[in-house]
C-alpha cells in the first residue's frame, strides 16, 4: 500500500516565507497525481517534502499509513526523477541503471534481472552498452526512469521531468509516462507548470497558488467545474473568457447582463443563482473559447444568447480557428470551425453555449456553478 | 637555485651545477671538468655527484665534498618528493605555487558539501576511474578532468539525493591551466559551496566565477551600505515581504528580464506583471526593467540574504 497524506503541511522558509500553506491532500495507492501551478507557487517544495529533502514545518505527512515526517528519506521507499537526467557520464546505460542497486549490495544476477526487464519496459534494450553521451535527450530521460524503476519504489516522485526536451518529444515522453504508470502499477506524483501536461497525464490533479492548493479534483472535473477564476483561468487553452456581469431576474429566469447583452441563463442554472442569493448582484461571467460558436446553425438554434461582436484578429489553427474578439468593450476569444467565414473587422454574430457558462463570485472570486 | 647561494656563503666560493657533458644548470659558470669521482685542478674541486658535476672555485676537503653531496641529494630528494606528493598533502598544506605549475592540467575541482558522509556514494560512482578524492572537515573535493561538469556536478546531486534524499551543495573551481593551478581550483570550489550555503542554499551547483559577486559582496561593510541605501533599503523591506512581489521579481530576473517569459510563467497577464514591476519601482525606486536599476535589486537581494543568515 503506497497512500500519501499531507495533513495541514506548512513549509515556511527563513524570512517567513510561507512556500506551503496548510495542505491537505489524500492520494490513493496507484494514481497519478499532478502538482500544477505557476512559478513559485509552492509545487517543488511539496514535493521535495515528500522526499524528505526539506523539513515539513508543521503538519504530518504519511506514506502508505505510516507517519513520515521523521523517517529518513532513504527509508521512505521512494523514487524521485529530476528535470536533469542525472546520469553519470563514465558509466554505461546499463551501470547508469544498475548502480542504485549496486550500491544496496543486491547480488549481480538479480540486478541483471532487474536492469534488463527495465530496459524491456522502457525499450532501451539495444542502448545498455552506451554511454550518456551517445543518447538522444528522450532516450536519456527514459535511463534516468530507468534507474528508478530497477528500485521497485513505493512511490514515483517526478519534477518536471521533460522540461528540458523540445516540444514534440515531450508529447511523446508524456505518452510513455502515462503508459509506464499503468504497467508498474504505482503511485506517481509529478510536478510541472505546464497545464496540458496536468490535463493528459493526472488521474488526479492539485492545482496550486501562492502555496495554496486550490483544488483537487480529476481532469474533467477540474476543467468543467474550477473551483474558482484562478482554475477556470489556469486550466485550458486558451483560456476562458471572464467578463464583469450583473445578473437579474424576471419572473422564473435569471439574465446575465453585460452593456447591451442580455443572456439568458438555463433553469437549473438560474434556480442555484436565486437559491444562493446572486440576483441582482455583481458577478463574473466565465465561458470557454469553444463554446462561443459563430456558425448559422448554432446561431439559429440558440436565439437567446447570441450576441454581435467585432473580429479583431483571426488565427488559423489547422484544424481549428481562433477568434479574437471584441463584445460589449469586453476582449473575447472564439475557438470555431475552421470554416468559419469571419473577416476581420466584421461585426459578426455568436452564440453563448449557456449550459456550459460559469459564474463566479466577484468578491472571493468562487465559483457558483 | 638557493643550494649554491647557501654553499657559496658557508664555503666562501662560488659554485656551479652542470650535467655530465658541460652544460650549466644552476648556479656561477665557474669551469666544467668531467670526472667520475673527485678532481681537483687548477684551484678548482669538480665533484661527481649521480647525473651532475658540481664544480667550485677552490680547494675542498674530504669532509666539504661529503657535505655538499649530501646537502645536494637531500636537495633532489625534496624536489622529487614535491612532485610525489599525494593530492591530500597539496590541498592541505603549504605548498610552494612556483612547484604546482603545470601539475593537473585540465583537471577541475568540486568541492562537495552536505550534512552526512557521502564518500562512500561517490567512491562507488568512481572507483576504476581517472579521478582523486580528498576529504576534509567539512565536505569531500572531486578532482576530475570533465567533459561537461555542470551536468556531471547535477547528477551528483540528483544521484545522491535521490539514493540518499539529502541535500548537497557543490562548489566549483576553474580549470586548472598556466598560472591557476590545482591549489587555487580547490580553494574556490570550496569557496564558492561555503557561500552558497552562507546564502541559504540548500541544494545546487555554484561556479567560482559566478560567486565573485557575492564574494566582493561579503567584503562589504555593510552597516554603511544600509544606512547609503536606506531610503532604497526600507521599500525594499516592503518588497521582500510581499510574496507576490518577491516571487516575481525573481522570477523575472530569473527569465533575463524577459517579460513575456515571466509573464508566461508566473501566470500573470503582461500587464500585471508590468504594474508589479511598478508597484516594486513606487516602493524601492529601481525599475527593474532596466538591466542597471535590476542588478542593484539583485545585489540587495543578496545583501539581505547575507545579512539574514
Ligand atoms: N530555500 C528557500 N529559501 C527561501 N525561500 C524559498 C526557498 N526555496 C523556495 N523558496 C520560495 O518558496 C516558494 C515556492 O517555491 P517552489 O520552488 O516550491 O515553487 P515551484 O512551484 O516549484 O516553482 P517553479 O515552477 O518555478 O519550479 C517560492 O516563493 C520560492 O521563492
Ligand atoms: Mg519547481
Amino acid at each position: 500500500m503506497a497512500k500519501v497524506v499531507l495533513k495541514n503541511i506548512y513549509k515556511i522558509y527563513p524570512g517567513n516565507v510561507v512556500a506551503v500553506k496548510d495542505a491537505n491532500l489524500d492520494i490513493e495507492d496507484k494514481e497519478f497525481v499532478v502538482l500544477v501551478g505557476p512559478s513559485g507557487c509552492g509545487k517543488s517544495t511539496t514535493l521535495r517534502m515528500i522526499a524528505g529533502l526539506e523539513e515539513i514545518t508543521s503538519g504530518e505527512l504519511y506514506i502508505g499509513d505510516k507517519l513520515c515526517n521523521d523517517v529518513a528519506p532513504k527509508d521512505r521507499d521512494i523514487a524521485m526523477v529530476f528535470q536533469n537526467y542525472a546520469l553519470y557520464p563514465h558509466m554505461t546505460v546499463y551501470e547508469n541503471m544498475a548502480f542504485g542497486l549496486k550500491l544496496r549490495k543486491i547480488p549481480k544476477d538479480i540486478i541483471d534481472k532487474k536492469v534488463r526487464e527495465a530496459a524491456k519496459s522502457l525499450d532501451i534494450e539495444h542502448l545498455l552498452d552506451r554511454k550518456p553521451k551517445a543518447l538522444s535527450g528522450g532516450q536519456r530521460q527514459r535511463v534516468a526512469l530507468g534507474r528508478a524503476i530497477v528500485r521497485e519504489p513505493k512511490v514515483f516522485l517526478m519534477d518536471e521531468p521533460l522540461s528540458n526536451l523540445d516540444a514534440k518529444l515531450r508529447v511523446q515522453m508524456r505518452a510513455e509516462i502515462s503508459k509506464l504508470h499503468k504497467k508498474l502499477n504505482t503511485t506517481f506524483i509529478y510536478v510541472t507548470h505546464d497545464q496540458t501536461e496536468a490535463m493528459t497525464m493526472g488521474t488526479k490533479i492539485v492545482v496550486m497558488k501562492d502555496g495554496v492548493i486550490q483544488q483537487v479534483d480529476s481532469p474533467q472535473r477540474i476543467y468543467e467545474h474550477p473551483a474558482n477564476i484562478f482554475v477556470a483561468g489556469f486550466m485550458g487553452s486558451p483560456q476562458m473568457n471572464f467578463i464583469n456581469a450583473n445578473l437579474t431576474k424576471e419572473g422564473d429566469k435569471v439574465f446575465v447582463n453585460f452593456g447591451r447583452v442580455k443572456l439568458s441563463l438555463p433553469q437549473d442554472k438560474a434556480n442555484i443563482i436565486i437559491e444562493k442569493g446572486y440576483i441582482g448582484k455583481d458577478v463574473v461571467f466565465g465561458i470557454r473559447p469553444q463554446h462561443i460558436d459563430d456558425s448559422v446553425d448554432a446561431v439559429s438554434q440558440n436565439s437567446e444568447s447570441v450576441v454581435e461582436a467585432k473580429v479583431e484578429l483571426i488565427e488559423h489553427m489547422g484544424s481549428e480557428t481562433y477568434l479574437y474578439l471584441v463584445c460589449e468593450g469586453n476582449n473575447i476569444i472564439a475557438r470555431v470551425a475552421p470554416t468559419s467565414k469571419a473577416q476581420t473587422e466584421q461585426i459578426i454574430k455568436v452564440a453563448f453555449e449557456m449550459s456550459n457558462v460559469h459564474i463566479f463570485d466577484k468578491e472571493t472570486e468562487l465559483s457558483v456553478f | 637555485m638557493g643550494f649554491c647561494e647557501g654553499i657559496k656563503k658557508a664555503l666562501k666560493c662560488n659554485v656551479g651545477i652542470y650535467d655530465l657533458k658541460g652544460k650549466i644548470l644552476y648556479g656561477f659558470n665557474t669551469n666544467f671538468r668531467y670526472t667520475d669521482d673527485v678532481l681537483y685542478s687548477n684551484n678548482s674541486t669538480y665533484i661527481r655527484c649521480g647525473e651532475m658535476i658540481v664544480s667550485a672555485d677552490c680547494l675542498l676537503s674530504q669532509d666539504a665534498v661529503n657535505l655538499i653531496r649530501m646537502i645536494l641529494s637531500l636537495e633532489q630528494e625534496k624536489e622529487a618528493a614535491t612532485f610525489m606528493q599525494p593530492l591530500e598533502y597539496i590541498l592541505k598544506n603549504d605548498i610552494s605555487y612556483e612547484s604546482l605549475i603545470g601539475r593537473y592540467e585540465g583537471y577541475t575541482v568540486l568541492y562537495i558539501k552536505c550534512r552526512e558522509d557521502v564518500e562512500d556514494i561517490l567512491f562507488n560512482i568512481y572507483s576504476g576511474y581517472d579521478v582523486e578524492l580528498v576529504k576534509d572537515d567539512d565536505g569531500i573535493y572531486l578532482i576530475k578532468k570533465f567533459e561537461d561538469i555542470e551536468n556531471e556536478a547535477n547528477s551528483i546531486i540528483n544521484g545522491i539525493g535521490d539514493e540518499r534524499g539529502i541535500n548537497i551543495i557543490i562548489g566549483s573551481g576553474r580549470m586548472v591551466k598556466d598560472k591557476y593551478t590545482i591549489k587555487h581550483s580547490s580553494q574556490d570550489a570550496k569557496l564558492s559551496a561555503v557561500f552558497a550555503e552562507k546564502l541559504g542554499f540548500k541544494n545546487g551547483y555554484f561556479v567560482y566565477d559566478k560567486m565573485v559577486i557575492y564574494e566582493v559582496i561579503n567584503s562589504l561593510d555593510i552597516g554603511e551600505l544600509e544606512k547609503l541605501y536606506d531610503e532604497i533599503y526600507r521599500g525594499f523591506f516592503d518588497v521582500i515581504r510581499d510574496r507576490e512581489l518577491i516571487n516575481t521579481a525573481e522570477e523575472f530576473l530569473k527569465r533575463d528580464l524577459n517579460i513575456s517569459e515571466a509573464a508566461r510563467r508566473l501566470y500573470i497577464h503582461r500587464n500585471t506583471l508590468l504594474y508589479r514591476i511598478e508597484k516594486i519601482k513606487s516602493l524601492t525606486g529601481l525599475d527593474i526593467k532596466s538591466f542597471e536599476e535590476a542588478m542593484i535589486f539583485k545585489f540587495l537581494l543578496i545583501i539581505y540574504r547575507l545579512k539574514s543568515k
